[in-house]
């Protein structure tokens, strides 16, 4: 998700039927500067060395989960039409097709078509896998506790509700947060048995941890993307 | 003369063509770095697979309020929180469509999926 302003400009983006690295390329109207959609960077046109800021979201979370945090949510409507009620690329993610063109890069440390919370931060990027298997042999409640570079990051995964989040758990410049469990829902405690929200970042006394952007995206893409990725192992 | 001269140009062109082809060969050849710091042709890498807008984004999108949503609760939905302003879209949406236009607590944003 990216901000449209740029130089104090609105774009406007359309599809423009090409790939890059079989992901999506973008278009902007007012100027047919294509972007990547997975890096917000201008990859060719009139505004190409431009890089559009992302706007933190978490990639997924089931419906329940959403409207239990925010009752008051408006959604985008499907209209009339029933077809948008049915996922399109069903069978691409049930195959082991990797895209329409061949992956720069074969990885095997993880399945081509496994997804991965891909995360970059500074010029760090690293990936977490997102199979069940993994997360059940997680303890501590679905809580990874882990630094990129020398940032002390909590990464969360709830299977049943899709949900990642990747926060910095620093909160200012000292204090580092310890996160004991994941007791109900989308709710931490840290070491001294705070409740924190995972959706929001809202913990004890108004401090909101800081949500690092992240993707939930084919391990053989992030790979293509960032090939010198760093893969988390427990 | 006019044959010669025919010969000539074609000769030329012979040579224009053949220089063509080599720094084709050359360019693909050595990538990257072979004239100093020659940066990587991001555009050679773009395939087109549809015309423009063969997939419809969404420019003016509609919304309904959380109760009216016709949502199966384990659907997986991207949702976005700004200036106190909540949007969701369905993943299944973002498929047909891949990008919304939207604006949320003011500030114009992008959907993508």
């Amino acid at each position: 998700m990216y901000s449209r302003a740029l130089n104090g400009k609105t774009l406007t983006f359309g599809v423009s039927g090409k790939l890059w690295k079989n992901a999506l390329v973008m278009y902007d109207r007012e100027t047919r500067t294509l972007w990547s959609h997975l890096t917000g960077e201008a990859l060719s046109g009139p505004l190409s060395g431009q890089t559009l800021e992302m706007v933190s979201s978490p990639p997924r979370i089931a419906w329940k989960d959403w409207k239990g945090q925010y009752p008051e949510s408006l959604v985008l409507s499907v209209g009339s039409n029933e077809d948008l009620k049915r996922d399109v690329y069903e069978g691409y993610h049930a195959s082991q097709k990797t895209g329409l063109f061949e992956p720069g890069l074969i990885d095997n440390r993880v399945g081509n078509k496994e997804l991965v919370i891909g995360v970059r931060l500074e010029s760090h990027r690293k990936a977490y896998p997102l199979r069940k298997s993994f997360w059940e042999g997680i303890g501590n409640g679905r809580l990874i506790q882990d630094s990129i570079g020398n940032v002390p990051v909590l990464i969360y995964h709830n299977p049943e509700s899709y949900f990642t989040v990747v926060y910095d758990r620093r909160q200012g410049k000292d204090l580092q947060y310890e996160f004991k469990e994941q007791p109900t829902g989308i709710f931490a405690k840290d070491s001294n048995g705070e409740l924190w929200n995972l959706l929001t970042g809202e913990g004890p006394s108004g401090i909101v941890l800081h949500f690092i952007p992240h993707v939930n995206i084919y391990w053989f893409a992030w790979v293509d993307f960032y090939p010198e990725t760093i893969l988390y192992t427990p | 003369m006019s044959t010669c001269s025919n010969r000539n140009r074609t000769h030329v062109y012979g040579s224009i063509f053949g220089w063509l082809g080599l720094l084709l060969i050359l360019g693909c050849s050595f990538p990257g770095n072979a004239y100093g710091q020659v940066e990587k042709d991001i555009t050679a890498e773009i395939h087109t697979v549809l015309p423009f807008d063969g997939i419809p984004a969404i420019f003016e999108p509609l919304f309904v309020s959380a109760e009216d949503a016709d949502v199966d609760p384990s659907s997986p939905m991207i949702g976005i929180d700004l200036n106190g302003e909540q949007h969701a879209y369905s993943s299944i949406m973002l498929n047909h469509h891949e990008i919304v236009n939207d604006v949320v607590g003011g500030i114009p944003i992008a959907t993508t999926w």
